[in-house]
């Protein structure tokens, strides 16, 4: 097996759409307003005409690059690429202003490649006994893993939970257009045959995700990057001792991150931030954070690049995504025709190493391009983005008909990008509803399968012991936030009302 | 009334058109007696919807809040979305050889804010729709669409 993955690997088709990958997943990640999940989802529809493996390490390669790629902008010109970096903004402009662009750029590029590489290395030792334990699930155990997954990623969300839960409860209800699973009774076809086999995931993803924000982009002038000072950027300005004097605060950020991108819904976004915080709060000279403190950099990109391998845990061992960029590669899965969930690592075993050994090799490549390549960031951010965005308009189209040779579809598209745009309104997040419609056919299927492999009806959903602790772990976090309002009230001697204002103002 | 609590409404109406569309959905076959059948999923997403949206009108901040966007704004989401709705008229009568090149130069002056000089803009157009036919039409083997005049 070994031998069959490194040859499939190494083969130079593959290597080369790793490389196109990794090149093109650090341009969407430094470009602000752009992302790896944007990236991920204009790609799919290139990955049609490839085989599993060359097109699971392509999507590999844009995530990795899109995840460090972040980095550039955040230290170069102090706009976060992707809000994974959002917390390298406070530490790593400021070094630039001070004329060590260079030193921020190393110490962020080897922090993030170490622990993009020490992460995936992590999910490769986890997800194989994880799986055989999924695996012995019954429909009862998956129903409540997704149902739990969808919770967690609506409750942790920033801001009101009614938002993250309305905006996931639309996904499902949009996933169920088409054909009923187990009895493929029609539903919201309006006697549309291109809607028949439901709504196509790629519509979706485009919509909702690419164009509403490139749109909305344009619409709020955010388009424009600050010009870069280039000269502070010069040699390598990173010595081993130098980096090995921070060895513990990386390696706490490193597990930060990692727990933190295991966990649905939470990821990169927030993992950086949450180191950062402890790094500050445990550091000898906390007063130098935000001045231009190397340590604030360690701290963001070590955390934010170990939820790469975090969130691969879920996603290959349990077939659960935990953010929009994992739910863009499970569709690529789905697309090849593979079938996420527990059986993916025993039918597909050489597969999933295939895109382990992608992700490492990834990173890799990553590291080469970015540190010796550092000199060519600022072009990048100088990309005009009008003829960009008038390219990703094009593609986002064709892609989606390619997909589907529908045009019907592109109209879904359009459609969706409305949608994206009621969500942003109402300040609802677009994740919850891509987790909804990833999760939502899987949540239905078990749910009746579960139903109709006994006469007990709902019962072994809370008497089966796993299925009973997931749910109960899924009903605790949606009441938890009421709960702790009401005791900080309550100490503070105000009303909830107040507190959830403060609440929602602190986050803001 | 802000516009969280006229969306929260939006939603509760679209929660309770979900559901009376979602009453008529006929199951072909009842697989068994303890099956929920096809309706109950998206009834219960519906509901989902309907108790989120009440709980987000009762827990939204009262009175007024800052605008979602500026006027300029909106002018430009509204000429971004037809441009959209065009190109899709545009590929399905006229086809993509025509109609994309169309679209990438209105979309590039548009978002340039005219920057662009006209005969930069055309060249780009054209040089990218190329770029994409051979990506499709050569790399992929997707036939693109040739529009039901030609």
């Amino acid at each position: 097996m070994i031998g069959q993955i490194l040859a499939s690997l190494f083969a130079p088709g593959t290597l080369g759409l790793i490389f196109i990958g990794v090149v093109l997943g650090i341009i969407f990640g430094a470009i602000p307003g752009l992302s790896a999940s944007t990236g991920i989802a204009l790609m799919l529809p290139l990955t049609f005409v490839l085989s599993p493996t060359s097109a699971l390490a392509f999507l590999g390669g844009l995530f990795v690059g899109g995840y460090s790629g972040g980095l550039i902008s955040a230290i170069l010109i102090g706009v976060p690429g992707t809000p994974a970096s959002v917390a390298t903004v406070y530490d790593g402009y400021p070094l630039t202003r001070k004329g060590q662009a260079t030193r921020a750029l190393s110490v962020g590029i080897i922090c993030s490649a170490l622990s993009t590489f020490l992460s995936v290395l992590v999910a490769m030792l986890f997800c194989p006994p994880l799986a055989r334990i999924a695996v012995n699930f019954g429909p009862w155990e998956q129903f409540s893993l997704c149902f739990t997954a969808i919770i967690l990623v609506v409750t942790i969300s920033k801001g009101n939970m009614f938002n993250g839960l309305i905006s996931a409860f639309l996904g499902m209800l949009f996933a169920t257009v088409g054909s009923a699973p187990l009895d493929g009774a029609m539903r919201f076809t309006f006697g549309n045959y291109s809607l028949y086999g439901g709504i196509n995931v790629l519509a979706v993803m485009m919509g909702i995700f690419a164009m509403t924000s490139l749109v909305g982009n344009f619409a709020r002038d955010d388009m424009d990057c600050p010009e870069v000072d280039t000269k502070g950027i010069k040699g390598f300005g990173v010595t081993l001792a130098d980096m090995a004097k921070h060895a513990v605060l990386y390696l706490k950020s490193f597990f930060i991150g990692l727990w933190i991108g295991f966990l649905p819904g939470m990821g990169g976004g927030l993992s950086n931030i949450v180191a950062y915080v402890q790094a500050k709060s445990s550091s000898k000279t906390p007063e130098e954070f935000g001045k231009g403190c190397i340590e604030g950099v360690i701290a963001s990109e070590s955390a934010n690049n170990a939820s790469v391998g975090g969130a691969i845990i879920p996603m290959i061992a349990l077939g659960i995504p935990g953010d929009a960029c994992t739910a863009m590669l499970l569709s690529g899965l789905m697309i090849q025709g593979i079938e996420a969930g527990p059986l993916l690592m025993t039918n597909s075993k050489a597969l999933v190493y295939a895109f382990f050994l992608s992700l490492l090799l990834s990173t890799v490549i990553t590291f080469l391009l970015q540190f010796f390549g550092m000199r060519s960031f600022p072009y990048i951010l100088r990309i005009p983005t009008h003829y960009l965005y008038a390219a990703i308009f094009a593609i986002c189209y064709i892609g989606v008909y390619s997909n589907s040779m529908s045009l019907f579809t592109c109209l879904l598209m359009i459609g969706f990008c409305v949608i994206g745009f009621i969500l942003a309104m109402g300040d609802m997040s677009s994740a919850p509803f891509i987790l909804g419609f990833i999760l939502g056919p899987m949540l239905e299927t078990n749910l009746r399968k579960g139903l109709t492999y006994t006469t007990q009806g709902f019962l072994p959903f809370i008497t089966r012991p796993v299925s009973g602790v997931l749910l109960l772990v899924a009903v605790c976090s949606l009441f938890w936030p009421f709960i702790r309002d009401r005791r900080a009230a309550k100490k503070a001697g105000k009303t909830v009302a107040e507190v959830q204002m403060e609440d929602a103002k602190n986050n803001d | 009334m802000n516009r969280h609590h006229w969306i929260s409404l939006g939603f509760i109406l679209f929660g309770v058109l979900a559901i009376v569309q979602a009453m008529g959905i006929q199951s072909i076959y009842t697989v068994a007696t303890e099956d929920i059948g096809p309706k109950m999923f998206p009834i219960f997403a519906a509901c989902g919807i309907i108790l989120a949206s009440i709980g987000k009108l009762i827990t939204a901040p009262r009175g007024k809040i800052a605008p979602f966007l500026n006027k300029q704004a909106w002018i430009r989401i509204g000429v971004m979305l037809g441009m959209f709705v065009l190109y899709y008229l545009g590929l399905h009568f006229l086809g993509f050889l025509i109609s994309t090149p169309v679209f990438l130069y209105a979309q590039i002056r548009y978002m340039s804010l005219r920057k662009v000089p006209v005969v930069k803009s055309i060249i780009i157009s054209v040089v990218l729709t190329a770029v994409l036919y051979f990506l499709f039409n050569n790399l992929i083997r997707c036939i693109l669409p040739t529009g039901i005049l030609f």
